[in-house]
């Protein structure tokens, strides 16, 4: 296991480095030119060549790409922001744990609603509870975030006056975008475990089960459910890695300083090098989301533990352990 | 007995929730024992912008400017209407048309502890000629020069005689920054950091959310009323109201003119409207061929109804703009708008060479403001044969295109005359162009006259030539526009968003 983590590790390098390379292609193509951007019509030619010297703007793409990954690579140095002039990897690490909190609390939501809501769709299929949450959720995948977010401003904060629409530094001012964030992603949760779900409880094994006389409650939670938790932490893991670089709506909509917002403020300005060490430190938080779910399938599912340990499945092993999971 | 439970719990978690989601606010009494109502020690702002830096120096944007201000001090004050009074520095006079002798308080210190010394104010102006970001407006002083005469005097000298020096001085980069500071924290983190003389102290930043400020114990004027100031970043117009309805925010700056019945019929809320410096104008390159018609310019100034725009874009927080300059700027001269004359304009097509009209390009940012505007031109000279085909670019993808467009739009805010009239310059590298030697003279005169009769006349003259020229059709003064709570006294209603806090009370509920 030890080993397939390593390796895991070692294969970021080179996505890593293809992701910088993308990323900063895609800057340099981009119209814009900072020192425009960063002295506005005021500023003077003469300046603007100041400007453009300081920022090393006038370098070929070339000499400023190894510039950019020797950088990266020696030092741990993502470059400086052009506008604040502070180090990029100091302005993400700042606004990172607003987003990862934002990210963690929708995900935490979505998925107690879905996974419940899955849950009893499956056990339940065609009941009336089912086709209303079938219903919803489709309602929900449907919805685009930002329009979620503005309904609920205009209820909760403009007609009701409950709940504030701007900022994340209070728990109140939690609710509305976590709950943004949280609907959608809950409808994804919820039709993935309930399909899931459907799938692992018409197996023989449930069957058994319930024959053996094991009350509905532990058939489900204990013998179907966990089967059926792979393609759901799946699931999980993807929606909070997706939220992590993705949040940008929400962030915007509910004025939330999380590291989409610093982005998109970045694009607007041609901070590039904010852009770039935004979009690679995402890249690499999202490679460790997904090697932590990978690792947590592996300790649920001993059938993908053992393909890791030795490298192609152990069929002796691998039925033994599947005898057992089918109890 | 089980489904009891339940339900009671739900409903204990339910109402644990309304408790939490109510608005905060404070139930206990906000009046004292001598019935006098109490003052809170916080007001909170919602500000519309968070600004790269708090470094005067570095700083080109009034969203960074209007924190600034409560933490640093300039030499002299200068009002509103343009008038100069005693600040760090007590009296200042000309020795000769190239040097301006201040001399400074002696009772001034910085938030580290140090005192001001005239040091300090020639490094700052150091700072100025050298930061590209401040260099154009400290391009006629001679940093160099500049001699300090004693701890308390200083001569501050100029390349060329220059009429603008009180107003930089006065105003925005010109504050004066410590020269300890700067040199032991480095440009970057005196920027996230700053250290002044002003009323109120830097105290915290939260990169994206809150920048804090808490009151200057020992500041050598009057203490601020309010012991701390939380700037809120809420770049949304419309959510800054709504935090300002729900108690969120005590005060909020740049209102949009959308918002602005809903805080009228708001009975908690107050709206504070007042003159700013902001103007909008239509813009012709004078690159292109077509425009340099000044019969076709003439046409489409006529067949501009700017009342209507004015009454559909900003309802009664704006006026229809006068003049090249803004209404209240030093020398502003008023003219006779040109009248809307459908007739007339379709007159002057003819005359210009276009009887059957003509296609021309709008470009400008993707601003609501902006393109109301363009799609109204479009309308209205329609009617005259012309169709504007509007673009709508990114600020950066525009700048990057070298600036081509037949038509655009420029939203100014500044007050000092040369600043404002730059765009007329051929060194100006948007929007105009016209390249005319005699307005380049004028505008190099009008930045170096001192006699302000003669700088007057002068700016007359070319006030004057601008108007008749028509490379740009003025359109509205658009108003300056806050919003506070009930709670909030002493709000100044400033042109250019620089109000003083450390003046403003702020009343528990």
């Amino acid at each position: 296991m030890f080993k397939y983590v390593l390796k895991r590790l070692v294969m970021m390098i080179p996505v890593l480095i293809g992701v910088s390379l993308v990323i900063f292609t895609m800057v340099f193509l981009t119209p814009g030119d900072a020192a425009e951007m960063i002295l506005g019509d005021l500023g003077t030619p003469e300046d603007k060549a100041l400007l453009r010297e300081e920022l090393k703007l006038d370098e070929p793409y070339l000499v400023r790409y190894i510039d950019y990954i020797k950088d990266l690579v020696l030092e741990g140095d993502l470059g400086t922001s052009y506008t604040t002039k502070r180090p990029v990897l100091n302005e993400i690490l700042e606004r990172f744990p607003t987003t990862v909190q934002l990210a963690g609390m929708s995900v935490i939501l979505a998925s107690v609603i879905g996974i419940v809501a899955g849950i009893i769709s499956a056990t339940k299929q065609y009941s009336i509870f089912d086709n209303i949450a079938t219903a919803v959720s489709l309602f929900g995948v449907s919805m685009p975030n930002f329009w979620t977010g503005l309904m609920l401003i205009l209820i909760f904060s403009v007609h009701l006056e409950l709940l504030p629409s701007s900022g994340f530094h209070a728990p109140r001012y939690w609710i509305l975008p976590v709950v943004t964030l949280g609907a959608s992603n809950a409808a994804s949760i919820m039709r993935m475990t309930r399909s899931s779900m459907l799938e692992v409880i018409r197996q023989d094994y449930i069957r058994t089960a319930r024959a053996k006389g094991q009350i509905e409650r532990v058939v489900i939670m204990k013998h179907a459910l966990k089967n059926a938790s792979i393609p759901i932490l799946t699931t999980m893991g993807l929606t909070f890695s997706k939220m992590l670089g993705g949040a940008v709506l929400t962030e915007s909509i509910f004025a939330i300083a999380g590291i989409g917002k610093l982005m998109v403020d970045a694009i607007k300005l041609r901070n590039t090098p904010v852009v770039q060490g935004g979009v690679i430190f995402i890249a690499f938080a999202v490679s460790i989301v997904n090697l932590v779910i990978d690792i947590i399938c592996a300790y649920i599912d001993p059938r993908i533990k053992s393909q890791y340990v030795s490298g192609k499945p152990k069929k002796k092993k691998q039925a033994k352990e599947g005898v057992s999971a089918n109890g | 007995m089980k489904k009891i439970t339940r339900l009671i719990t739900v409903l204990l978690i339910l109402s644990m929730l309304f408790v939490g989601c109510s608005s905060g606010k404070d139930s206990s009494s906000s009046v004292d024992e001598t019935g006098e109502r109490k003052l809170k020690d916080t007001i909170v702002l919602a500000h519309w912008e968070e600004p790269a830096t708090l470094d005067p120096q570095a700083s080109n944007k009034v969203s960074y400017f209007l924190v600034q201000e409560q933490i640093f001090n300039y030499l002299v004050y200068e009002d509103p209407q343009g008038n100069y009074y005693p600040e760090l520095a007590t009296e200042w006079e000309y020795v000769d048309d190239l040097t301006l002798r201040f001399t400074l308080r002696d009772d001034v210190y910085f938030h580290n502890g140090e005192k001001l010394v005239a040091d300090d104010v020639k490094f700052t102006i150091e700072r100025g000629t050298q930061n590209p970001i401040s260099a154009s407006i400290f391009k006629y002083f001679d940093a160099e020069g500049t001699t300090v005469v004693d701890d308390h005097t200083i001569d501050v000298k100029f390349k060329v005689p220059y009429a603008g020096a009180l107003n930089v001085l006065g105003s925005w980069r010109g504050a004066i920054v410590s020269k300890k500071a700067v040199e032991e924290m480095g440009d970057a983190q005196f920027g996230r950091a700053p250290i002044g003389t002003g009323p109120y102290k830097f105290e915290d930043w939260q990169s994206g959310s809150v920048i804090k400020l808490t009151r200057n114990e020992e500041y050598w004027g009057d203490k601020a009323i309010t012991k701390n100031v939380e700037y809120r970043i809420i770049p949304e117009a419309t959510n800054r109201v709504i935090e300002l309805e729900t108690g969120g925010v005590d005060a909020a700056y740049n209102i949009s003119t959308n918002d602005v019945n809903r805080i009228r019929e708001n009975e908690d809320l107050n709206l504070l409207m007042g003159p700013s410096f902001r103007y909008t104008t239509v813009t012709f390159s004078m690159k292109n061929e077509k425009l340099q018609n000044q019969d076709l310019r003439d046409a489409l100034a006529y067949a501009i109804d700017k009342q209507a725009i004015v009454d559909a874009i900003y309802g009664d927080t704006a006026e229809v703009a006068a003049g090249v300059l803004p209404k209240n700027a030093f020398g502003y001269k008023e003219f006779e708008p040109v009248p809307y004359d459908v007739e007339k304009a379709k007159e002057l097509m003819v005359k210009a060479g276009y009887p059957n009209g003509i296609e021309l390009k709008f470009v400008c940012e993707p601003i609501e403001e902006y393109v109301r505007t363009a799609e109204a031109l479009q309308n209205m000279w329609k009617e005259i044969g012309v169709t504007l085909d509007i673009h709508t670019i990114e600020n950066a993808a525009y700048l990057a295109q070298g600036n081509e467009f037949e038509v655009g739009f420029r939203a100014g805010n500044a007050n000092e005359p040369s600043n404002i009239l730059v765009i007329y310059d051929s060194t100006f590298a948007d929007k105009i162009q016209p390249n005319d030697q005699w307005i380049d003279d004028k505008l190099a005169e009008v930045a170096s006259l001192l006699d302000p009769e003669e700088r007057t006349a002068s700016l007359a003259e070319l006030q004057d030539y601008l108007w008749n020229k028509r490379w740009t059709i003025p359109i509205a003064y658009t108003n300056v526009i806050y919003a506070t709570t009930k709670n909030v006294e002493n709000w100044e209603v400033h042109p250019i968003n620089l109000t003083n806090i450390s003046e403003v009370s702020v009343y528990e509920n």
